[in-house]
């Protein structure tokens, strides 16, 4: 997925959530988080991976 | 910024990557080709996403004899540090076996220390990642302090914080006796070693052939040692486990367990259909566990070890329980050295960090036999009766069928400080089976009668009538009340909650002495 696609989602989910105009919405900052180490060992691996939370 | 600021940032940024770096790239390759994660890989398994925070990542060592003052790192080959689980702060280390093999010298250990002294001041769990080869021996007898100075901490922080040893490695020598001293072990099916001596020092003392899977594997430690208490596939899995459990215990021995709302169940109706009236016929006490706690609340604890009982953390409406039950469908469930030690050691653990226990009763003796005496089944079995009366936690048992002898004093009895006890209407409380009984207190006038299997019959019809039931154990107020099995949440969660603020405290003194 591209950069801008990322944005647009964003924008689009906030302006839902906070009941705004997207148009109203500015992004001043983009940065792309890398994934974590555990992240990368997971996703190279395709292991199907559920972090436990309680009440699971 | 101006440019002195940029350049100590970098250097800043340049230590942090280095502390980050673990053994390198290789090692770190090798690490996972062995299936294992990392240690850092595995803090952030361990705890919730993005809570942990490091402490002393810059630590190292400061020997020099043979060549240390070439190899040391920052870190010294052990992560320490603290985050949330399940949004409760918790304390771990991790050793990196891709720096010097995860050997624990005076520094690896002083982290691991410190980190310990954080966890006992706030009152949070520890967790040991443990993956190392031993004892740094370029570091002589500060390596050997450095594991007392662990085990001291363990041993003090024992019923004040619940404490956990994961073991993703080998963990060999006198290295083991931490996880040992603390609370629960986990192990992995295939990577986790734990001996005192390898097998290459079992071969040259002993002569014995063995391999370190056969010596000191999960599957050996989780069935005949006992030693673990979990074991799973794999590192990810296994650090799941460490999250579960955690998710049944209090913070510390001055807290309670968390209140998870959950699925409640109710098919106690079913009850009579698993437990089979006749006390010949075994089953599946687990099935009668899942019958009635909330629904997926129970977690088994050294499942495959002494499996005559069956113990584990459960949760009813909710709120932890710990359960002790006789499991009739292996060895009918008798009480034998292995499982009185599980057994006890599970009480008093339940009573440490304020957890009410829940027994459920199907016992037909203590295992006869020479094997059992020999091994000391009077020294083990007094853990039990040692365990029960000590625990001031609400305690409630249900006797569902057989209670025998001491067995049944063993078991959670009035007279051992049962707060409630309910029993089935099918419920057996006598000193012995019926078959028995008469054989030693009719043998006078079955060796007299003219029909003596006819006078058997009799007597153990008589005798049947008279001890097999509930009813006189309940007239003496051994039993508080004899119930249906379909009222059996019902009443047990109405007990627990009646118990809920119970307050018993026993006489002052430095401690107690648990036939050991």
């Amino acid at each position: 997925m591209e950069k801008e696609q990322i944005v647009a989602m964003a924008v689009a989910a906030i302006a839902e959530e906070t009941q705004t105009d997207a148009s109203a919405i500015r992004v001043v900052s983009f940065r792309e988080v890398p994934k974590s180490a555990l992240e990368q060992y997971i996703s190279d691996r395709q292991i199907e991976y559920r972090k436990y939370q309680l009440g699971d | 910024m101006d440019d002195f600021w940029k350049i100590k940032i970098q250097e800043l940024d340049k230590l942090r990557e280095k502390a980050a770096r673990g053994g390198g790239p290789e090692r770190v390759e090798k690490q996972h080709a062995s299936g294992k994660l990392t240690a850092r890989e595995r803090m952030e398994a361990l705890f919730d996403d993005g809570t942990f925070t490091e402490i002393n990542d810059m630590i190292s060592t400061r020997a020099s004899d043979f060549g240390m003052d070439k190899k040391k790192k920052p870190g010294d080959g052990v992560i320490t540090g603290y985050g949330k689980i399940h949004g409760r702060t918790a304390f771990a280390s991790s050793q990196d076996f891709t720096v010097g093999g995860g050997s624990l010298g005076e520094a690896h250990a002083m982290k691991i220390c410190r980190a310990m002294d954080m966890a006992m001041e706030v009152g949070a769990p520890f967790i040991s990642i443990n993956d190392s080869g031993g004892a740094r021996i370029e570091e002589g007898i500060d390596s050997l302090a450095g594991y007392a100075d662990i085990f001291y901490r363990n041993t003090i922080a024992s019923g004040v914080i619940p404490q956990i040893s994961v073991i993703l490695g080998p963990c060999a020598g006198g290295a083991c006796y931490s996880p040992a001293i603390c609370d629960y072990i986990f192990m992995t099916e295939q990577n986790s070693q734990m001996y005192i001596t390898g097998p290459a020092v079992v071969k040259s003392v002993t002569g014995e052939t063995i391999t370190a899977a056969e010596l000191g594997g999960a599957a050996v430690h989780s069935t005949t040692s006992g030693v673990a208490h979990f074991v799973y596939p794999d590192d990810l899995s296994c650090l799941n486990g460490v999250r579960r459990l955690l998710g049944y215990f209090p913070q510390n021995n001055g807290d309670r367990s968390l209140t998870v709302p959950g699925q409640e169940t109710d098919a106690c109706a079913s009850l009579a259909d698993i437990v089979p009236a006749d006390s010949k016929h075994g089953y599946d006490v687990r099935d009668v566990i899942s019958a009635f706690a909330d629904a997926g609340s129970f977690m088994e604890v050294q499942a495959g070890f002494a499996r005559n009982i069956v113990v584990g953390f459960a949760r009813l409406a909710g709120k932890t329980i710990g359960i002790v039950a006789n499991q009739s469908a292996f060895m009918a469930g008798s009480l034998e050295i292995n499982a009185s030690d599980k057994g006890a050691r599970f009480i008093r653990f339940c009573d440490c960090f304020n957890i009410p226990i829940l027994t459920l009763v199907d016992v037909p003796a203590f295992l006869p036999g020479s094997q059992q005496e020999h091994g000391g089944i009077i020294r083990h079995g007094a853990k039990m009766l040692y365990a029960y009366s000590e625990a001031t936690v609400p305690k409630v048992s249900v006797i569902m069928r057989k209670a025998y002898g001491g067995a049944y004093i063993a078991m959670n009895s009035k007279g051992l400080g049962a707060d409630i006890v309910y029993a089935w209407p099918i419920a057996e409380i006598a000193v012995m089976g019926a078959a028995g009984a008469v054989a030693i207190i009719g043998k006078r006038a079955i060796d007299a009668a003219e029909d003596p299997a006819a006078k058997r019959q009799e007597l153990v019809d008589e005798y049947n009538e008279k001890f097999m039931n509930p009813y006189v154990a309940a007239e003496r107020g051994y039993v508080d009340e004899v119930i249906r099995p379909e009222e059996t949440r019902r009443k047990v969660l109405s007990a627990f909650e009646m118990l809920a603020e119970k307050k018993k405290s026993l006489p002052a003194k430095k401690h107690g002495n648990i036939p050991l």
